[in-house]
């Protein structure tokens, strides 16, 4: 970041000279006409999930108005109110299991990815380039088909049914792409500055902790809200290891809704609003970093 | 650190501790059924209050996968509730117990007949008979005083009835279903399965009549309707007849005047129309672990509990005498419909619980759609590929042509040529893709009938021949003496070099848990399911078949290439999916990035956190929202074509219009991480250069091409070769969204992987290879994009 800063010329984001004429104008209104288009073009689906969410289930039909004719919050109600045979708060656990599965699989990556990516950037050791490379080319694994023999590990460590062996999975898939980025960011991060610091007489540990991670606040920040996301968005591993209902975590509860036979996308809608807001809030509030973050460790990795 | 302090102990309380109860459970039932069976289980409890027993209600979808895994691994059910189908499929696999030895025969004697012959496979009885399911006639008795009682007074009636114009039908069902079809299959004298030599026969003059039939009957009914707009219609008074299940009367309102009574008796063959029957039964595993007080719970639920399941769970239940029982007389319309579903079972036919039985319903449903509505095209997606590369070559070609910056005169008058011919060639395609669509094979029902057939030889899996494992251990051991070699090599290179690594001992710690993460967690698993590529998986066992799996693979599993389920087929659709997409959300993302980025734009911000929205919805999510939009009765699609006059599509029957909805569904959410990368990137781009170029004459477009795109490359390229990646191993929105239709025509290599592996016969060892290909893809065009940026 600093280097930009120092660059002389002018960039995109300096205010510019006034414009002036009629075709300015024109200019001007015509973009803003593409732009409302394409947004509203975007925001249709996520108009109608909101409609149908607020749909009484059988006055389902075929209107294309993004406003819903009858407004109930009973899909709500239902979905937040499903219990199991036993009386159990379905709905509750599943979430519980959400949260907790995220939040753990985004501190163990987190924790994960930035010493390895410090390592591979600051430090040089054997086997380095190697495995850089072989993070890249794990990413290309299909990870679909992995499921069976993952099926029969955590069979076998007795972690099926149980969120440890969930948390241990979606850890490692979100780690290439993570410490990638991050390497990339550490790259950026200039050499002097530790330099001094070893001069002082810091140790490497205190120079990491107090020092590099710090300045490497946004894309520890985008890593955070990678991790989170892989592990509240997958459902296709939590469908295959779990299978107590209690167990489920939310996307898994969310698919059965839309099944082969039941196509209740009242209930689905509403569901799928419960799930998405934390998750699109936290996207949004990180999102001013995605630039800066993507971008240096992309164009640098 | 204190955050991970507290989530641990948390983690380790919620893993769910097993309880050891004496008896584990398992259904998939829901509503009325799934109260019924609680009820009944409760009863034991209080009579047997000994024995504790323990009920887990697992959702329908993944059902029986779950039991073929679990049992095994001693992770099942003691006794499970299901349907008798997959009977055959069990046994082989050996996860039930026959019950011969447990039940006595006059307490056999009181369950229904059919349901007993149902749950039998190989002369032994494997469930104890729980409930029956098979369709009958519903009638709206406002509409229809008397039953049709034959095919004459059917049709007699559906000529009265049905009014296309004004949406009035006299009859409506899942006409391409083959448990509906059943009823005229088995009363055309048709069958699935050869009377004498018990091999699989679908093309039989019988089944060919019934389709005829079928052909009959559609003159008179909405074609292609799903269960919900079957139930709109017959509960709005729109469908005077229905044939269904008993379970459509969930779905009826409770105001709703009707009946029920047995299907008709087909006049042209003198039989009457006997439909699949499916018979619901109790299941004991091999791996129950109290026998005894297992078999006691059975015996309770199939007859104590018949009354209560009969009463409140609505079951048409297999137990006879529970019909006479006191309790049920109270309500004298329920009890007419019991009889009337309880005689029907004279004319029914148990559906085949055979293990070759589950393979045939998709190649069934795939022949009556073919000779009710015409058969689609294989070779659209060839012409498809053909289409975009000419497209591309085209493009590129013009462009150069047309720059004088590139090249001399006279080369590009030849560029711009061949260019502007590539791009002329593309319209005689595009006629010949459109004259290959729609209903444009008529397709007779024999014909039908034997494509039938050979798919279903397609997706068994072929009885693999163990293969001599010596080759491939020499093979591997010349591997690891290979490696070992290398490593020697580059040890004594390295020696020589002198390379200082200074940090080893200090790198150990930041670099070590993440790569021991990989490889437990990553690598292991990978060259496990590498390994299984030279396996296959036949009852429950691996057999070892060497390169078997891959030859089955490169030869196409001996369809030919226009067949959907051809690996060349599959392979075409994937790079058309992943070209098409990553173009889209390329072009699309650039665009939007360059109109975001004035900075006199207001409301720039507002604009760019709107376009982020499809990036921030979870992509499952994404996914069935879009199938939601695209269904053919409620969806929003469908609903603004209607509005402008158009017909409704039935988007997932066609390979164009499933294909297009997938890469709707999949551009929305794709392109917002190439604008986010483009506006990265051009945030980094001086606005001098650009502001020169103006300077010297240059107009926006010649700007953008030859000052803002060179500058763009670098960040670009590795976003493109990471979405391309991504994209080419998109499955849930094919999954999701298409699920593979029509005929798994829209399947990518990765899904089909899935589908080989888990739902069709559990052939792990043929998607492991199929996986493997995919990889080498990968790795392949991850290398040749590599080499070619870095020549640059």
């Amino acid at each position: 970041m600093s280097q930009s800063n120092a660059r002389k010329a002018k960039t995109w984001e300096e205010k510019p000279a006034p414009l002036d004429g009629k075709q300015a104008i024109l200019r001007v209104m015509a973009t803003h006409a593409i732009l409302i288009t394409v947004c509203f073009i975007i925001i249709y689906p996520v108009l109608w999930v909101i409609k149908m969410a607020l749909t009484p289930n059988e006055l389902a039909g075929l209107s294309p108005s993004p406003i819903p004719e009858e407004v109930t919050l009973d899909n709500f109600r239902v979905v937040m109110g499903q219990t199991n045979a036993a009386g159990e708060w379905l709905f509750g656990a599943q979430l519980f299991n959400s949260i907790i599965v995220a939040a753990a699989t985004t501190v163990l990556g987190i924790l994960l990815a930035c010493t390895a990516a410090y390592g591979f950037s600051r430090l040089n050791f054997v086997g380095r380039e190697v495995g850089l490379q072989g993070f890249l080319v794990t990413q290309m694994f299909p990870g679909v088909v992995m499921a069976i023999p993952l099926y029969i590990l955590l069979g076998h460590l007795g972690l099926l049914d149980s969120m440890v062996g969930l948390v241990l999975v979606y850890s490692v898939s979100a780690l290439p792409f993570c410490v990638w980025m991050l390497k990339g960011y550490f790259d950026t991060i200039p050499k002097e500055l530790e330099e001094a610091a070893v001069v002082d007489g810091a140790s490497r540990l205190t120079i990491f902790v107090k020092i590099v991670l710090p300045l490497a606040r946004p894309a520890i920040a985008v890593t955070a809200l990678f991790s989170f996301m892989t592990a509240w968005n997958e459902f296709i591993l939590a469908a295959t290891f779990m299978n107590d209902e209690l167990a489920y975590t939310l996307p898994v509860a969310l698919k059965q809704y839309v099944g082969a036979q039941t196509a209740d996308y009242g209930y689905f809608a509403a569901g799928a609003i419960i799930v998405s807001i934390p998750i699109m809030a936290l996207f949004f509030a990180l999102q001013k970093h995605l630039v800066g973050g993507l971008t240096a460790g992309g164009v640098k990795g | 650190m204190a955050l991970a302090c507290c989530l641990l102990p948390a983690l380790l309380l919620s893993s769910r501790v097993a309880v050891a109860n004496d008896v584990l459970l398992w259904h998939a039932y829901r509503g009325d059924e799934q109260l019924a069976i609680e009820a009944v289980v409760d009863a034991f409890r209080r009579a047997h209050p000994e024995i504790s027993v323990r009920v887990l209600a697992v959702p329908d979808e993944s059902y029986t996968n779950k039991l073929v895994t679990a049992i095994p691994r001693g992770n099942g059910p003691d006794v499970f509730i299901a349907a008798h189908d997959q009977t055959g499929s069990w046994v082989d696999n050996r996860i039930i117990a026959a019950l011969d030895d447990f039940v006595a025969t006059e307490d056999l004697a009181r369950y229904h007949p059919l349901t007993v012959e149902a749950l039998r496979y190989q002369e032994r009885l494997y469930g104890l008979p729980l409930a029956y399911k098979s369709p009958v006639l519903f009638y709206n008795k406002k509409l229809i005083s008397e039953p049709p009682a034959d095919t004459d007074a059917l049709f007699a009636l559906l000529e009265k009835l049905t009014d296309k114009e004004r949406q009035k039908y006299g009859l409506v069902y899942e006409e391409t279903n083959l448990f509906f079809h059943s009823a005229w299959l088995h009363g055309f004298d048709g069958h699935i399965f050869h009377p004498e030599t018990g091999q699989v026969d679908l093309a039989n003059a019988g089944n060919a009549a019934s389709f005829l039939f079928a052909r009959r009957l559609m003159q008179y009914l909405p074609h292609r309707v799903d269960g919900a707009r079957i139930s709109k219609l017959f509960n709005d008074g729109d469908a005077a007849m229905v044939i269904n299940g008993p379970w459509f009367m969930a779905q009826l309102g409770k105001d709703l005047d009707y009946g029920v009574a047995p299907l008709p008796f087909i006049n042209e063959t003198g039989r009457w129309a006997a439909p699949f029957v499916t018979a619901e039964g109790l299941f004991l595993s091999t791996e129950a672990k109290n026998r005894a007080k297992t078999l006691t719970l059975m015996h309770f639920i199939a007859r104590e509990g018949a009354v209560i399941r009969a009463g409140m769970g609505k079951q048409m239940v297999a137990y006879v005498p529970a019909y006479d029982d006191p309790s049920l007389q109270g309500d004298a319309e329920a009890q007419a419909r019991r009889a009337v579903f309880l005689a029907q079972l004279d004319h029914a036919v148990p559906t085949s619980n055979r293990p070759e039985m589950s393979a045939l319903w998709q190649p069934m449903y795939q022949s009556l759609q073919k000779a009710l509505y015409g058969g689609p095209s294989g070779s659209t997606p060839y012409w498809l590929l053909l289409l975009v590369v000419l497209l591309g070559v085209g493009g590129v070609l013009v462009a150069r042509g047309s720059d004088p910056s590139r090249s001399v005169g006279s080369k590009r008058h030849v560029q711009m040529a061949l260019g502007v011919m590539a791009l002329l060639t593309i319209i005689p395609i595009v006629m010949q893709i459109a004259s290959l669509q729609g209903s444009a094979r008529e397709v007779d029902p024999e014909s039908a009938l034997l494509e039938a057939q050979s798919r279903y030889l397609l997706v068994q899996a072929p009885v693999a021949e163990p293969a001599n494992p010596a080759p491939f251990l020499a093979v591997v051991g010349l591997v690891l003496i290979g490696i070992m070699g290398v490593a020697v090599w580059a040890w004594k290179r390295h020696k020589k070099k002198r390379i200082e690594y200074t940090d080893n001992r200090l790198a150990l710690p930041y670099v070590a848990p993440a790569v021991i993460a990989m490889i437990l967690l990553v690598i292991t698993p990978f060259l496990v399911g590498a390994g299984l590529s030279f396996f296959s998986y036949q009852k429950g066992e691996f057999i070892f078949v060497g390169m078997q799996n891959f030859a089955r693979l490169f030869t196409g599993a001996g369809t030919p290439m226009t067949d959907s389920l051809s690996f060349y087929f599959t392979l075409v659709v994937t790079i058309l999916w992943t070209a098409l997409n990553v173009s889209l959300h390329v072009v699309i993302g650039v665009a939007l990035a360059l109109l975001l980025r004035d900075p006199w734009l207001k409301l720039r911000g507002f604009y760019r956190v709107l376009l982020i929205i499809p990036w921030a919805v979870p992509n499952y999510i994404t996914a069935l929202i879009w199938r939601g939009m695209f269904d053919t009765s409620f969806g929003a699609i469908n609903g603004i074509l209607s509005s402008v006059g158009v017909p409704p599509v039935h988007w997932f029957d066609e390979f164009l219009t499933s294909f297009a909805a997938n890469l709707t569904t999949n551009t929305w959410l794709g392109f917002p991480f190439m604008m986010v990368i483009t506006l990265g990137a051009l945030q980094s781009i001086p606005r001098d250069l650009e502001d020169a170029a103006s300077v010297d004459g240059a107009n926006r477009w010649q700007r953008f091409r030859n000052v803002t795109l060179p500058l763009l490359k670098p960040a670009l390229m590795p976003a493109i070769v990471l979405g391309s990646v991504w994209t080419f191993n998109m499955f849930n929105i094919i999954y999701l969204v298409s699920q593979g239709n029509p005929d798994s025509s829209t399947e990518i290599l990765i899904s089909e992987a899935y589908k080989w592996a888990f739902e069709r016969q559990f052939q792990y060892g043929y998607a492991a290879a199929y996986a493997m290909i995919v990889f080498f893809i990968l790795v392949a065009y991850a290398r040749i994009t590599r080499l070619i940026l870095e020549s640059k």
